[in-house]
């Protein structure tokens, strides 16, 4: 997993641990309320249960949860890595294109080379519609938008094979725009993408 | 035969819809009502049909029950008809069968236009659905993104959602405007806000932002339909347009959408909840301020639908914001329900089932909802499955559940009858199978199932919840069909009810099951939020005609109105009877959309003519001559004048809430125009209209009409009639000019429409303020007439008002236009 999507999956489980415990609280109350023998209840005062429940919980719990996610977007935004890469999407394919080295360019279809523990910078453009690139084990997902560029850091912590696909729904074939990241050891990456290691040619 | 016998018998005669086919020509608002509930339920069913075919098709890896073109269909179509012509308009029927029953009213203030409303939605559907008949149905998705919905990309499918749609919006905006003025002018007398029942804010709410929400998209639909017909380029980024200006219109409607369809079905619950726990809705301020608060609020959160669009981190930071607030207002609503019940006495039964139902559906969609708002999960979740489950558990949970709960309660009022314990098989079919769908969902989305796909692969490993999902789908249609089952039996078999079988405030209840067409033999004075509880001998009274108005006269139509505050007696509505025109104009607007759908503009321009004569041949019929009599005897002893003696007839807070969703549709214009200007580097042209002496003459010609028509209505009030016909034909005078001008300097610009993204907003704009002037000048040649035969003038001031109101609006609009393509660039390349 890269380190954005680890951050984000964190995020869930505090999340779905938290709305588990007021959901839980919700609905018993909702049960005692309705199903307990009023004789046998205290009657609640309801300005305090409706403003303490309704607002002042909420509010703390909600002004958390934003500072949090604040912190979180910021972290997200796109720096200048290094590395830099051309990602064109056509209906219904993904196009690759590598930064140029020694005169030649390496160009892909629907599979994304990086190295390995190194930030890559995906420059994210759209030849006909609007597509989504998302690679959800690497990092959130960015709608690719005809007449804008946009840009998305992903990094993978280890080599590994990581499955993307298109994200915004892009016509008849959409459901088979699959794009996959391949995550190589930075030196065999280097040497790959100057041509040396014939060897790692994509798969 | 009694005395109460004799008046009912006589108020049926006057209100019933006639049997038959001629009940088409019906326009009482509980047939009315029940069209829209039967109708949208149908739409709920077929579009039901399509979800399991959907569910069929995910069941497996690989499936083939459906191929990719026949489920991107389905799925457009699933969403479309869902949104658009089963949760709106269901919701509507409810409140416009409920509202004046709560009120004390007999009748909606405009009954003419519910039922225009009506047809254009049934008409609008019909549209729609068609696109399957000839087999190009949408299939672009329900928010028919561009460039995907635009010409290269779409066929006829998209032209069939655009006008479809646009159609059965005419239908929502219709609606809203009714019930708005109905609340504001038709409650019973003492009836204040303060005593307003819930359910009666919520829908104010819902209407008001129906008023606002709506526009955004029917412009942008417009928009679209005309860049896809003539080829105007409102979205193309290549020609100055941008796709991101579609998202924005829709969602600025998309998301009020959402409380549109959620808070009437709160107000359900609302309604619900105090019944079964036999005391007042606990909080009853603080509901209403958390209703109000979220109308507010549900307009500043579409961006959070575009948290993958790239925009600034900033503005993502502040729609997270506000969407987070959001569920500050349901929380409010959740505990005063709780509190409600805790501090009662709880009775059970089929309705109380489906509002706990509800309950934990709806508060576990709400967190998932903070959860979306949550911006670095939403990158995650966004159009993934999560986010299918999220808004199911939101709509699904927060609507369907009220609306089973609603129908099970008020079944009684139309059906007479009381249901029975099989409710109960009903309520657990649908809550388990609804869960065991949309609970598993979550989880699929997170392990990266990306939503609107057809297909899946093995190896991804989404196969089992899948499968699980599938199955609780099919049990939630199980669900439904036992709920058919068992309607017809309630129908059929159910037992007799009571009068107020579940002993409830509301004033619905003081009415005998069925409820009779006229609803109150005399109307109440109320001086209690649960009138019922407060006074128990009420209904009794009100059936034996003690009250305003407790009588018949002959054919005629009659309800009281009240001020909008305090409800005091203001004036007699006299109400138009049953009438073909409503659905003669819904089919002649139907000919417009079918020749804009064919690209058969003669047709198109026939259906346009067709239609304004209609509406004028339906204006012609409005109030009274000056010979009719001026004010009645509304109780004993108490004379008020009728609407049409009046300067404030309901038809002029009609025009204000028009022309405040019209407002809404030309500032939606503007907005387009600003946005392009904003975020497109270099857009406005250098050979850009100009500034110059024209559009001065032009500004000179908009603002000497508006003081000719000020003069001219004076004149009319006063029965001036030479000063009548000097200053109204100076103020079309004057408004012709101004369509010349303006005209000459689009044209003469030579700014073509086709080439950029500018060229096509300022002929938009042109035409928009071009229509305004022109109908304000044949209000105006209307307004004459009608002094000529005696129906306005110094004892029928309404319709001058009303002309004059929007001559004003119409200049303003003009105005804004000189400003916005004169103006502005001129003031920019001063700077």
């Amino acid at each position: 997993m890269g380190p954005a999507a680890a951050a984000i999956a964190r995020a869930w489980w505090v999340m779905a641990g938290g709305a588990s415990l007021i959901l839980a609280l919700v609905c018993a109350l909702g049960l005692w309320a309705v199903y307990r023998n009023p004789d046998r209840r205290k009657a609640p005062a309801p300005r305090l249960l409706i403003i303490g429940g309704g607002l002042v919980f909420p509010a703390v719990a909600l002004t958390a949860l934003l500072a949090w996610g604040l912190v979180l977007m910021a972290q997200a935004a796109p720096g200048r890595p290094a590395l830099q890469v051309q990602l064109v999407a056509h209906q219904w394919w993904w196009e690759v294109r590598y930064p140029a080295a020694a005169g030649a360019q390496r160009t892909g279809t629907n599979e994304l080379r990086i190295p390995a523990g190194r930030p890559v910078l995906v420059h994210l453009s759209s030849r006909d519609v609007i597509h989504s690139f998302w690679v959800p084990r690497l990092a959130g997902k960015m709608d690719v938008i005809p007449g804008h560029q946009r840009r998305l850091v992903i990094e993978a912590a280890q080599p590994g094979r990581f499955r993307g696909q298109c994200a915004e729904f892009c016509g008849a074939q959409h459901a088979l725009m699959v794009l996959w990241v391949v995550a190589v050891p930075a030196d065999e990456f280097d040497r790959w993408l100057a041509g040396a290691d014939a060897a790692a040619e994509p798969r | 035969v009694t005395k109460a016998g004799d008046l009912h018998e006589q108020l049926e005669r006057a209100w019933r819809t006639p049997p038959g086919w001629r009940a088409l020509s019906g326009v009482n608002h509980s047939s009315i009502g029940l069209r829209f509930i039967v109708t949208g339920f149908v739409f709920f069913l077929l579009a039901g049909v399509l979800a399991m075919l959907l569910r069929a098709q995910l069941a497996t890896p690989g499936g083939e029950v459906l191929d990719a073109a026949q489920y991107n269909a389905a799925f457009t179509l699933h969403g479309t008809v869902m949104m658009f012509f089963f949760a709106v308009p269901i919701m509507e029927g409810f409140a416009v069968y409920l509202v004046p029953k709560m009120l004390g009213a007999r009748d909606l203030v405009f009954p003419r236009l519910s039922a225009f409303g009506y047809w254009c939605y049934v008409l609008g559907g019909t549209l729609l659905l068609s696109s399957l008949l000839v087999g190009t149905p949408p299939d672009a998705g329900w928010f028919m993104y561009t460039p995907l919905s635009s010409t290269p990309y779409s066929g006829a499918g998209a032209d069939f959602w655009l006008l479809g749609v646009t159609f059965a919006e005419i239908s929502a905006v219709a609606a809203a405007i009714e019930l708005i003025v109905t609340i504001l002018r038709a409650r019973a007398p003492g009836m204040s806000l303060q005593k307003m029942p819930a359910f009666a804010w919520y829908v104010l709410v819902t209407a008001i932002m129906i008023v606002f929400a709506f526009p955004p998209l029917i412009l942008g639909s417009i928009l679209l339909e005309v860049e896809r017909a003539f080829g105007l380029p409102f979205f193309d980024p290549a020609r100055g347009g941008d796709p991101l200006l579609w998202q924005h219109l829709f969602w600025l409607f998309g998301h009020p959408e959402v409380y549109i369809i959620f808070l009437p079905a709160a107000g359900i619950v609302s309604t619900i909840v105090p019944t079964f726990a036999r005391r007042p809705l606990d909080g009853y301020e603080l509901v209403v301020l958390a209703v109000i608060g979220t109308g507010f609020l549900s307009f500043g959160l579409w961006v959070h639908h575009m948290f993958t669009t790239g925009l600034p981190l900033v503005s993502l930071g502040f729609f997270a914001a506000a969407s987070m607030a959001v569920a500050i207002p349901s929380g409010i609503q959740v505990f005063a329900w709780i509190a409600t019940l805790w501090n009662g006495r709880p009775v059970r039964g089929v309705p109380l089932l489906f509002v706990l139902g509800f309950l934990f559906i709806f508060v576990l969609g709400g967190l998932t909802g903070v959860m979306l708002a949550f911006v670095p999960f939403d990158w995650q979740a966004h159009d993934s499955h999560f986010v299918v489950a999220h808004l199911h558990y939101v709509l699904f949970g927060g609507m369907v559940f009220p609306l089973f709960a609603g129908l099970y309660y008020w079944l009684p009022l139309v059906a007479g009858r009381v249901s029975e314990a099989s409710g109960r098989v009903v309520f657990w079919l649908v809550f388990v199978g609804f869960n065991l769908t949309f609970l598993p969902m979550h989880l699929t989305g997170l392990l990266g199932m990306p939503r609107r796909v057809y297909t899946y692969d093995d190896y991804v490993g989404w196969g089992l919840l899948n499968l699980v999902s599938t199955v609780g789908g099919f049990v939630t249609a199980i669900g439904v069909a036992a709920f058919l089952v068992d309607l017809l039996a309630h129908l059929r078999y159910g037992r007799k009810a009571q009068p107020d079988v579940w002993q409830a405030g509301t004033l619905e209840w003081s009415l005998p099951h069925p409820v009779p067409s006229y609803n109150f033999a005399a109307q109440a004075a109320v001086d209690a939020r649960d009138p019922l509880w407060a006074d128990p001998g009420l209904p009794r009274r009100l059936a034996g005609g003690e009250g305003f108005l407790g009588r018949a006269q002959g054919e005629r139509r009659e309800m009281l109105l009240t001020s909008a505050v305090e409800a005091r007696p203001q004036l007699v509505l006299v109400l138009p009877g049953n009438t073909w025109v409503p659905l003669v104009a819904a089919l002649c607007v139907g000919l417009f959309f079918l020749g804009f759908l064919l690209k058969a503009w003669w047709l198109a321009s026939a259906g346009a003519a067709a239609s304004l004569l209609v509406f004028l041949a339906w204006a012609w019929t409005n109030g009274a001559p000056a010979t009719a009599a001026d004010d009645t005897e509304a109780a004993p002893g108490q004379r008020l004048p009728h609407h049409y003696a009046t300067d404030s007839p309901p038809g002029r807070d009609g025009l204000a809430w028009t022309l405040a969703a019209d407002g809404a549709l030309y500032s939606s214009l503007v907005f387009a125009f600003l946005f392009l200007w904003t975020v497109r580097p270099g857009w406005l042209p250098e050979e850009a209209l100009g500034g110059g002496l024209a559009s001065l003459a032009a500004a000179a010609c908009l603002l000497a009409s508006s003081l000719a028509a000020w003069a001219g209505a004076r004149a009319a009030q006063r029965g001036q009639a030479a000063r009548r016909w000097l200053a109204w034909g100076a103020a079309i005078g004057l408004g012709l000019a101004w369509c010349g001008l303006e005209t000459a300097a689009v044209f003469g610009s030579g700014v073509a429409a086709r080439d950029h993204a500018y060229g096509a907003l300022v002929h938009a704009l042109w035409v928009a303020a071009l229509l305004h002037v022109a109908l304000a000048i044949l209000m105006a040649a209307f307004l004459l007439a009608r002094c000529v035969s005696g129906h306005a003038g110094p004892s029928r001031p309404g319709e001058i008002r009303i002309v004059v109101l929007f001559w004003h609006y119409a200049v303003a609009l003009g105005l804004v236009n000189l400003v916005l393509l004169r103006g502005l660039p001129w003031l920019g390349a001063a700077a």
